[in-house]
């Protein structure tokens, strides 16, 4: 036997767990930050993993919640969608271009606003999903546009991992109702997943302050409450299904989402009002291995995007006003393929090459729609292009003693702007064995999206703009992470970002709104991170410190917090049966788009999750934002307010059972 | 009634006994017609009077929830009458309640709940499994017993050669501190199977040797706290490839992620091995009477992907006897 003293030692080492343990250990793994899996300590990136384990216990039920925690990330929600903001930029008017958001390898953007689609437009449920990589900084050398300032892999669980049928139900304020059903398994090699969710949710009467006594067109004065202008309904579709390295993935999503605020100076407190988002995708993919030295990826795939916005205006006639529906509609097609190589070179170099092609085809239309009859019909915008793009990619990682040296680069040829080369530079260092040293250099580029270039709404608000030039982004980290025994992590980040060509939606001399290159802005900043994993306890902290500013005209930039923070504890209260979360967030003071600052917050909400206390049963029981801060999020230009006031307390309660 | 005194009631006429004679027959045969049935009623009350067991996990985690499954059907196949009560190491105040319901016996399962749960309650019997080196793990005392994890060096080695039949020159990676005592019977055991053990002791990560500077055909992965790290496990796989040396894990994980086979328990039957151990405890037998058992039943993975990348052929009959086989 071995020798008692020794080994006691190495026990009180490991704590009070046994060495049993290993046999019970899974290898964690990050695909996002390289292209293909490895250990966190070696990406060479700044990675942060959310766990299926997190999102139960922190009750995430929609993927904007689930980043909020991050330390840099921040949301804003002008009721109509969310946008997520990095390390100080979110630029008003964004549909989140400037994050690429994958599933499993795939992009999920849809190419008409470019946008990434972080709330309740995404179509996987949170329950199916294995963990969520987000990995900041520029990713344009891997994955081309829209990797500006983040890149999120959304990697999804498999039938095997699921292995039964669940049903769940959640019922929350103001009468939101969510059921979702859903079934995964593995019989032999063939592994497969299908799940389905339906959200109902009327919403809220709201107040705004700016509608408090404004009279309309028709005469009516309002009080400022928008009464039942707030509904959301949201219909979702994911199946999976794989045989050997072969897999067949696609999602569906359909969301409509009534607008509250009077958008695009609509009829205030009317419920014609909404926009309606469907998005899907299929995607067949192919990774073999050709021997221990070499594998294979190659994937086809194919994405449609269709929008459909409801604009209810009051027009004029000749002695009185009539009520019309301005209707935007907008698609994104597109289909591709990609082929991927990957080549270990000896046992220190390894090497990634790939191609990658798309045809789009991308709609946008606006039209009036006659309440009163087929005579009212007019079409402003009939705007259709169809272009391709095709991308050459390398990366190179070369390890030498407890060294690694990461070089990458990316072409892109777009028929719109030419080509672009997108450089990544990198060096990881591991002198000590839980301690990283990583400087990272990297540039990225976004292309304008068909809608910042070519939308208008016959220049009644807005203007087309076809001579914006992509905006390009280049960022030098400085990353040490340290690992304190098994249970405590730690990283300090030091960052610098600068943007040329900014996109930026802007006044005109005209009042008018317009897209435009505004010139150059730039972030500095800093990140702490702690991570804690001590017996059934989780619990992470994070602070974000940040300049930024618009070099062009030296002002800060709109919608970029100096300060942000998080702070998350869940505990297993009972037998690990029964846990309780706490977690907080802090968003510092922020300018709106006329510069005004808007109040910092901090918003904390209480989760309590139980499973199998009663067998197969799971229960969800949260209270958000429990302290009832009141809290406003600035927006875009697109409407009379400057700053959309958040919710206050709200409950929710979800049932699972897992069979 | 005192004896002797004439029973003014009773006349036991023509017995030819006097009647204080008679009634002191009577009493004697009362007497052990009660103590006869009280005696058979020993048995019976052994069968079927309840049992009070307490299980303790260390962890939610499956392997824990099949060694619970196997340890209560093996007390239900025995008849036994048993009630159960389950809790987390973690649970708030566990000793206290531990202590105010007091079970017969506690069934714990991983090291952790068998080292809290040993050092504060130290007379109800307690019956331990999934624990892996329970002695060197600071595991005794008389009221202690169970099933460890440890599978014999002889029985994993000889797993290795069935399987991989052409390999002799066997490498295996570990920390001296933590295994080396291991390693010496481990050797012993490889030199009666005809095999060359050629261990390399390590303290630390950096230390792990190159497979390919070696001169092995096979590496045996063994529990170890220093080798079995995450990224060390992958650089090992990811060598094993490169150089076509096979490697056999430590669990159906290091098959799956890159192991060309992996050899662990059978959780269920562990936890039915203490469940033997708890039925002969209810039947009297003293927990420091009864061995602390190793495993009798072993797993097989294999991983047939990595055999072909590595251009092993896997014997048939092993394929065969393989409970999982990943990679087809």
């Amino acid at each position: 036997m071995k020798k008692l003293l020794l080994l006691s030692a190495i026990v009180m080492l490991a704590g009070s767990q046994g060495i049993e343990d290993l046999l019970f250990e899974e290898i964690p793994v990050v695909f996002a930050a390289s292209k293909f899996e490895q250990p966190l300590i070696e990406a060479p990136a700044s990675v942060i993993i959310i766990t299926a384990q997190e999102i139960e216990r922190y009750g995430y039920t929609t993927l904007d919640q689930a980043l909020e925690g991050v330390t840099g990330l921040y949301v804003t929600y002008d009721r109509a969608y969310k946008y997520l903001g990095v390390r100080g930029y979110y630029t008003p008017g964004d549909y989140n271009s400037r994050v690429l958001q994958l599933v499993d390898g795939m992009s999920y953007n849809e190419a008409v606003y470019g946008a990434a689609s972080i709330g309740t437009l995404f179509g996987v449920d949170m329950s199916d999903v294995q963990r969520i990589e987000i990995v900041k900084g520029p990713g344009s050398a891997l994955y081309g546009t829209n990797a500006l300032f983040a890149v999120i892999n959304i990697v999804t669980k498999s039938g095997e991992t699921i292995n039964g049928a669940r049903a769940s139900g959640q019922y929350g304020s103001y009468e939101s109702k969510q059921g979702f059903f859903g079934f995964g398994s593995k019989q032999g090699d063939i592994d497969f997943l299908l799940s389905g969710s339906y959200t109902d949710a009327p919403g809220q009467d709201l107040y705004f302050e700016e509608y408090d006594g404004y009279e309309d067109e028709m005469g009516t004065i309002h009080d400022g409450t928008a009464v039942n202008c707030d509904a959301l309904n949201v219909r979702n579709v994911h199946a999976k299904i794989a045989y050997k390295t072969l897999t067949l993935q696609g999602t569906y999503n359909r969301r409509e989402k009534n607008d509250p605020t009077a958008v695009y100076w609509t009829i205030f407190n009317d419920s014609d009002t909404k926009n309606v988002d469907e998005h899907g995708f299929v995607e067949l993919k192919f990774a073999p291995n050709i021997d221990e030295t070499k594998d294979v990826m190659a994937r086809a795939y194919y994405s449609r995007y269709d929008y459909y916005g409801y604009w209810a205006y009051y027009y004029p006639e000749e002695d009185y006003f009539y009520k019309e529906l301005s209707r935007d509609y907008a698609k994104s097609e597109f289909y591709g393929s990609e082929l991927q190589f990957n080549y270990r070179i000896m046992d220190m170099d390894r090497l990634t090459v790939g191609g990658e092609f798309q045809h789009h085809m991308t709609l946008q239309q606006l039209w009036d729609e006659g309440l009163e009859g087929d005579d009212y019909y007019y079409l402003y915008l009939d705007d259709e292009r169809i272009f391709d793009i095709w991308s050459l990619y390398a990366q190179n990682v070369f390890e030498i003693a407890r060294m690694s040296f990461v070089l990458g680069v990316r072409y892109d040829n777009y028929h719109t702007f030419g080509g672009t080369t997108n450089p990544r530079v990198g060096w990881v260092y591991n002198p000590f064995e839980n301690t990283a040293i990583k400087v990272l250099y990297g540039t990225a580029f976004r292309a304008p999206s068909p809608y910042e270039m070519y939308y208008h709404d016959g220049y009644y608000s807005m203007l087309a703009n076809e001579d914006l030039e992509p905006e390009r982004l280049t960022t030098a980290e400085f990353v040490l992470e340290q690992g304190f025994g098994r249970h405590l992590k730690g990283s300090v980040s030091l960052y610098r970002t600068d943007v040329k060509d900014l996109i930026y939606q802007v006044l005109t001399e005209d009042d008018l709104l317009q897209f435009q290159n505004v010139g150059e802005a730039e972030a500095m900043g800093v990140e702490v991170n702690l991570n804690a994993n001590y017996k059934g306890i989780l619990a992470r902290a994070g602070v974000n410190y940040q300049e930024s500013q618009n070099v062009t005209d030296d002002t800060e930039l709109v919608n970029s917090p100096k300060y942000s923070g998080n702070i998350g504890v869940s505990i297993p209260v009972l037998a690990e049966k029964v846990f309780f979360t706490v977690e907080s967030r802090y968003v510092g003071e922020r300018l709106d788009v006329w510069l005004e600052p808007v109040d910092p917050y901090l918003s904390t909400n209480v989760i309590l999750f139980a499973k199998d206390l009663i067998p197969h049963v799971e229960l969800t029981a949260k209270v958000l934002n429990v302290l009832d801060e009141e809290y406003y999020d600035p927006c875009s230009s697109e409407h009379e307010q400057s700053s959309i006031m958040q919710d206050g307390r709200t409950f929710h309660v979800k049932l699972t059972l897992k069979i | 009634m005192k004896p002797g005194k004439p029973d003014n009631t009773t006349n036991y006429r023509g017995s030819g006994l006097s009647a204080g004679a008679i009634h002191g027959l009577g009493a004697l045969v009362m007497k052990s017609l009660t103590l006869l049935f009280l005696l058979s009623l020993i048995p019976v009350s052994t069968a079927h009077a309840q049992t009070k067991i307490a299980i303790v996990k260390s962890k939610n985690i499956a392997a824990y929830s099949e060694a619970v499954t196997g340890f209560t059907d093996a007390l239900k196949s025995r008849n036994a009458n048993a009630t159960y009560d389950e809790y987390l190491v973690t649970a708030a105040n566990l000793i206290g309640t531990l202590k105010t319901t007091k079970p017969d016996i506690i069934y714990t399962l991983g090291t952790s709940a068998t080292k809290t749960v040993s050092k504060a309650i130290t007379t109800t019997p307690i019956v331990f499994a999934m624990v892996m080196d329970p002695r060197g793990a600071g595991i005794q005392g008389s009221h202690i017993t169970g099933a460890s994890l440890d599978i014999p060096a002889y029985l994993l080695i000889q797993s290795l050669k069935r399987t991989l039949p052409d390999a002799r020159n066997v490498g295996v990676i570990y920390n001296a501190a933590e295994n080396n005592d291991f390693i010496t019977t481990a050797i012993k055991a490889a030199q009666n199977l005809g095999l060359n053990l050629k261990p390399y002791a390590v303290k630390s990560s950096k230390e792990i040797p190159d497979m390919k500077d070696l001169d092995i055909d096979a590496l045996w992965m063994i529990p170890d706290t220093v080798v079995c790290k995450t990224a060390n496990v992958e650089g090992i796989f990811l060598t094993s490839l490169k150089h076509k040396i096979p490697v056999m894990g430590i669990s159906s994980s290091y098959a799956k992620a890159g192991a060309i086979m992996a050899v662990s328990c059978d959780y269920k039957d562990i936890g039915a091995q203490a469940g033997e151990i708890a039925h002969m405890i209810i039947n009297g037998t003293k927990p420091r009477s009864i061995a602390i058992s190793n495993p009798r039943k072993t797993k097989l993975y294999l991983n047939l992907a990595v055999a072909d990348r590595l251009k092993i052929k896997i014997p048939g009959n092993i394929v065969s006897e393989a409970t999982e086989v990943y990679g087809k």
